[in-house]
């Protein structure tokens, strides 16, 4: 029995460090998941919100986003709120808010980056102009 | 017009993609996946439609759960509000098909839908896989060796050659099944590190070639041990036959049933089990009492009619007998005959015993002879190597030299034979009588008691080369 339990610890913690792993960035799906659930929503609720946050440029798959649900109440990144029946709704966590901001952090770190970069060309080239 | 149409379909656990091509030709064809019971796929007729298919897994859930776990329908709802209906399901595999020509797909992400095939094949699969396949190493191994010492026998034996056979296949199949996955896996975790997925490579043709293979086997089997043999012996073989595929779907059809009912996964698992052991208790118990009362039977007759009768077993009318060669009557001779054959190799065994009650017996003439009939031409050189190991003791080290039993040739002219050899002792005791006769198409080791005449020699040719 108590090597059960160790066992399913072990494993539990297994996940966890694996799903921290994970989440050292965020996938552009990840991301925008998180984004929704700034409110409370449910699954499905993500389904739509998500192409039309993002004018149908991004989707997240029913089954991607059921195993993602599961791994960032995991990692703590969410928390359920409310049961009706199967419908079941989440809300972002104090974690999944440093999350994303993290995320979002580093894409403006690649936006200065890219700025840094292109941005003098451009400028460069509206002078020459 | 059928409404209905059933398929064994023979796909790979992972071979996700190549599945879901083919339930969407079904369905352009008019054929729509309706359910999966006992490994058999229903397809319902509908009108000929492009339809999408997608199969996903779900490692949490046992083919035996009575209905859909709370996750589980969780996951069905998200589908369902994506447009993704279910087909069937099978282990944890879900099939799913949608109406939109483009619909989102299920996963959107190929490092989930890796982790998820993961952990489902990690579950359910590998292990059995890796277990039939070590099985089927195990005893390819043995069939390795037996090969080495005795080719005839497993050559010969319908049984032998079916279940040698079996075990190859079924150690090309785990081959197949986890070489197939660990090399797509690997392939698919470079894809998805470039944020693609990874279509995977069907091989259904040889899995369909491979289960053709053994139920051709199966049926050649049945046929030879149907048509050959005492009553009893025949009757078993259809007996057993039947109770195997019968097995097979009883244990389902409960599956199904307590299922049905709602029974936990463990109960109806456990309870199947015990069921098909307590039937095969039953089964094993019931055919091994009625053989022994029917072999029993067919013992006393056979002894009934050897007291009347000079002959009884593998043949029916024998090539040679001593009548063939000497003015005795066969009648005062039990002659007894064994033999086995398969689609490589046929061997019989010829056995001319006086009677009991036979005047002078002592005196009378014998005659023993064994006939190995080689139907593939390049087993010929091994069944003879194997033939004259059998009683040559040249490379025997255990018997000192000059105590041996060997082979020497014999002038083959008047056997009508290519090669003969006479089994002769070197301790000087001389010749045995023991011969062994090569023709081009069988073998044949005969023994007499008393010395042959060049008539007698050339009968025997005639009669059995």
């Amino acid at each position: 029995m108590e090597n059960g339990r160790e066992k399913a610890a072990a494993e539990a913690d297994g996940r966890e460090k694996m799903a921290r792993a994970k989440f050292q960035t965020l996938t552009e799906q990840m991301f925008y998941a998180l984004l929704c659930l700034k409110e409370e929503c449910c699954g499905m609720d993500i389904l739509d919100r998500v192409p039309a946050m993002t004018g149908q440029r991004v989707s997240i798959g029913s089954g991607t986003l059921y195993t993602l649900l599961e791994q960032f109440l995991e990692a703590d990144m969410i928390r359920e709120t409310k049961v009706t029946g199967r419908r079941r709704s989440y809300i972002l966590t104090e974690k999944g808010r440093e999350m994303l901001e993290k995320e979002y952090e580093r894409i403006c770190a690649q936006a200065r980056d890219y700025r840094l970069i292109f941005g003098e060309e451009r400028e460069g080239e509206e002078g020459s102009i | 017009m059928k409404e209905m149409k059933r398929r064994l379909e023979l796909y790979s656990f992972y071979d996700h993609t190549g599945l879901e091509r083919h339930l969407e030709r079904m369905a352009r064809k008019g054929w729509r996946l309706e359910k999966i019971w006992n490994n058999i796929w229903y397809y319902r007729r509908t009108r000929p439609r492009e339809l999408k298919f997608s199969v996903t897994y779900f490692p949490e859930v046992s083919e035996l759960d009575p209905e859909p776990s709370e996750k589980q329908q969780i996951f069905l709802d998200f589908c369902e509000h994506t447009g993704w209906k279910l087909a069937a399901v099978t282990t944890q595999m879900q099939i799913f098909y949608n109406e939109n020509p483009d619909p989102v797909p299920i996963d959107t992400d190929p490092w989930l839908e890796l982790d998820t095939l993961r952990r489902t094949a990690r579950k359910s699969v590998l292990l059995p896989c890796l277990i039939f396949g070590a099985l089927g190493l195990i005893n390819t191994g043995l069939l390795i060796h037996t090969l080495q010492t005795d080719p005839i026998g497993l050559l010969s034996s319908g049984s032998g050659l079916l279940g040698a056979w079996c075990w190859l296949m079924l150690l090309l199949l785990s081959v197949l099944e986890l070489g197939g996955y660990f090399r797509w896996y690997r392939k698919a975790e470079k894809a998805a590190a470039r944020g693609e997925f990874l279509d995977t490579a069907s091989h259904v043709w040889l899995t369909k070639l491979i289960l053709a293979s053994i139920i051709l086997m199966f049926l050649y089997w049945l046929a030879g041990w149907v048509s050959a043999g005492p009553y009893w012996k025949r009757i078993l073989g259809v007996v057993i036959s039947g109770y195997m595929i019968g097995i097979l779907f009883f244990s389902g059809t409960f599956k199904g049933y307590l299922k049905r009912k709602k029974a936990s996964a463990g109960t109806n698992i456990t309870v199947t089990m015990f069921l098909v052991f307590v039937v095969t208790i039953i089964f094993m118990a019931g055919v091994t009492w009625a053989g022994l009362q029917m072999a029993q039977d067919a013992r006393l007759a056979e002894q009934e009619e050897k007291a009347e009768a000079s002959m009884y077993g593998y043949l029916a009318d024998p090539p040679l007998e001593l009548s063939d060669l000497t003015d005795i009557s066969s009648s005062d001779y039990i002659q007894s005959s064994t033999g086995e054959e398969s689609l490589l190799l046929e061997q019989f065994e010829q056995r001319a015993v006086p009677k009991n009650g036979a005047e002078d017996r002592e005196g009378l003439p014998q005659m023993d002879y064994r006939v190995t009939l080689v139907k593939v031409p390049f087993l010929y050189d091994i069944c003879r190597n194997q033939l004259f190991r059998d009683r040559d003791e040249t490379e025997d080290g255990e018997i000192p030299e000059g105590h041996k039993a060997v082979y020497e040739a014999r002038d083959p002219e008047p056997w009508g034979a290519r090669q003969v050899y006479e089994l002769t002792y070197q301790d000087g005791s001389g010749f045995s009588n023991w011969y062994l006769l090569c023709y081009p198409d069988r073998i044949v080791e005969i023994w007499f008691s008393w010395e042959l005449t060049e008539e007698q020699m050339r009968i025997v040719g005639e009669k059995l080369g």
